[in-house]
């Protein structure tokens, strides 16, 4: 580590132009001397305001749809659990309601019967479509709910078993014979699992879905066993 | 009342695509614009500009407020990668690029997006335009070479036909001056 404090360089560490070996040298002293991390801190401040001069030009449209696209639960596969997924639901009131509906499904015996009661309680305000266990899994249990407008949905699923670490449900969603990922998860214990479903195009343009097994973190398309399946 | 950055960030860790979405539409134009201007090529900024943030989404709960701005942060992936971008290609870049980069500091204006952030960026940009006028030609030349070509202090000395250490102070001199001239104006409109 430099012993004196290399203050004449550190305008141009900031700037990250510094060479090969300032460049090292500086790093390791930087990195253990406070006093220099944080004047490096405000210069890279005072630094970043350079980015302002750039002429400001209007990005095409399509790259927002293209990012959108590639965050997509395929692409950013997290598991989440049921907490995880909670939590995420808070600022949007859209999906609120759709939580407060989820638990209200799982707070009853017959999930089933609950979502049906409920639907005929808000027929204007929820969509729902059921998914039936298939395959190996005749006794899979799904519901998918959906907001009016189609921006928003959830799938609950019940007595599905649990994957364990190497593998994952994912949910697609079929446009024409296309399939589009939903989203993966992964059930608990007693088999019951819940998600919020991420799409790039309205719910309310898919036509039916399928439930997979898939490797963790799921799978640009379908290539393992479908175990439910549905439609609107 | 619109959700602060942090907000959007913490919600973006919370892999809430729609902060993402709102984060886009605050800052895609920033950094579009920076990316094209050190890339100079369109396609070269969307794919900057797609992986910046694909990145702020995979990293988001990395991101540290207490340790700098959030248009800091995001500025500087975009810079790093642009940058990076830039050195290994080969040819020139075309399009927007400007060859002499000191005197391309026009400034456009207009977004209907987000109008309160997009009035902020313009106050910014007003507020560093003025800083920047206001350092030494040399000074300010040097930085921005440094900042848009990302060149080194020697390929400033080999391209300006000066020597290193007059480059290395200009630098030092540019960079330091233009902290207190901000700092300043920062302290005059908090």
């Amino acid at each position: 580590m430099i012993l004196e404090h290399p203050t004449d360089d550190l305008p141009a560490y900031a700037l990250g132009i510094l060479e090969e070996e300032d460049l090292r040298a500086v790093d390791r002293h930087v990195s253990g001397c406070p006093v220099c991390r944080d004047e490096v801190a405000q210069l890279r401040e005072a630094a970043a305001n350079l980015a302002f001069v750039s002429p400001q030009m209007e990005p095409p449209a399509r790259l927002k749809r293209q990012i959108m696209d590639r965050v997509s639960p395929v692409q950013a596969p997290r598991r989440r659990g049921l907490g995880q997924w909670l939590r995420n639901l808070q600022p949007a009131w859209g999906v609120a309601a759709l939580a407060v509906i989820a638990l209200l499904v799982i707070g009853n015996l017959v999930l089933w019967q609950q979502v049906r009661t409920l639907t005929e309680r808000t027929p204007q305000s929820f969509q729902v479509a059921s998914l039936n266990g298939l395959g190996s899994l005749p006794e899979g249990r799904g519901v998918m709910i959906v907001t009016q407008n189609g921006r928003f949905g959830t799938l609950v699923v019940d007595r599905l078993p649990d994957l364990g670490a190497d593998q994952q449900y994912q949910l697609w969603l079929i446009l024409d014979g296309e399939r589009t990922s939903g989203g993966v998860f992964s059930v608990d214990r007693y088999g019951y699992g819940a998600m919020v479903i991420r799409a790039p195009l309205s719910l309310n343009e898919y036509t039916s879905f399928g439930v997979t097994i898939e490797p963790v973190g799921g799978s640009p398309s379908p290539t393992g066993e479908k175990v439910l399946g549905g439609e609107f | 009342m619109l959700p602060t950055d942090e907000d959007l960030l913490h919600q973006i860790a919370r892999a809430q695509a729609s902060a993402l979405s709102s984060l886009y539409d605050r800052y895609g134009r920033l950094v579009y614009s920076l990316a094209l201007r050190i890339v100079g090529n369109s396609t070269a900024a969307e794919e900057i500009t797609q992986d910046v943030f694909v990145q702020v989404w995979n990293n988001a709960a990395s991101y540290q407020p207490e340790l700098s701005k959030l248009t800091t942060w995001l500025t500087s992936i975009t810079r790093y990668r642009a940058i990076d971008q830039l050195r290994r290609r080969s040819a020139r870049p075309d399009g927007h690029m400007v060859d002499d980069p000191v005197e391309d500091l026009v400034l456009t204006a207009g977004n209907e997006a987000v109008p309160e952030i997009q009035v902020e960026n313009r106050a910014e940009q007003q507020r560093l335009q003025q800083a920047l006028t206001e350092l030494p030609e040399e000074q300010r030349a040097v930085l921005l070479l440094a900042y848009f070509k990302g060149m080194s202090q020697p390929e400033m000395a080999a391209y300006l036909g000066q020597p290193l250490g007059t480059i290395k102070t200009r630098v030092r001199l540019g960079l330091l001056k233009l902290r207190r001239m901000l700092e300043s104006e920062e302290s005059r409109n908090p």
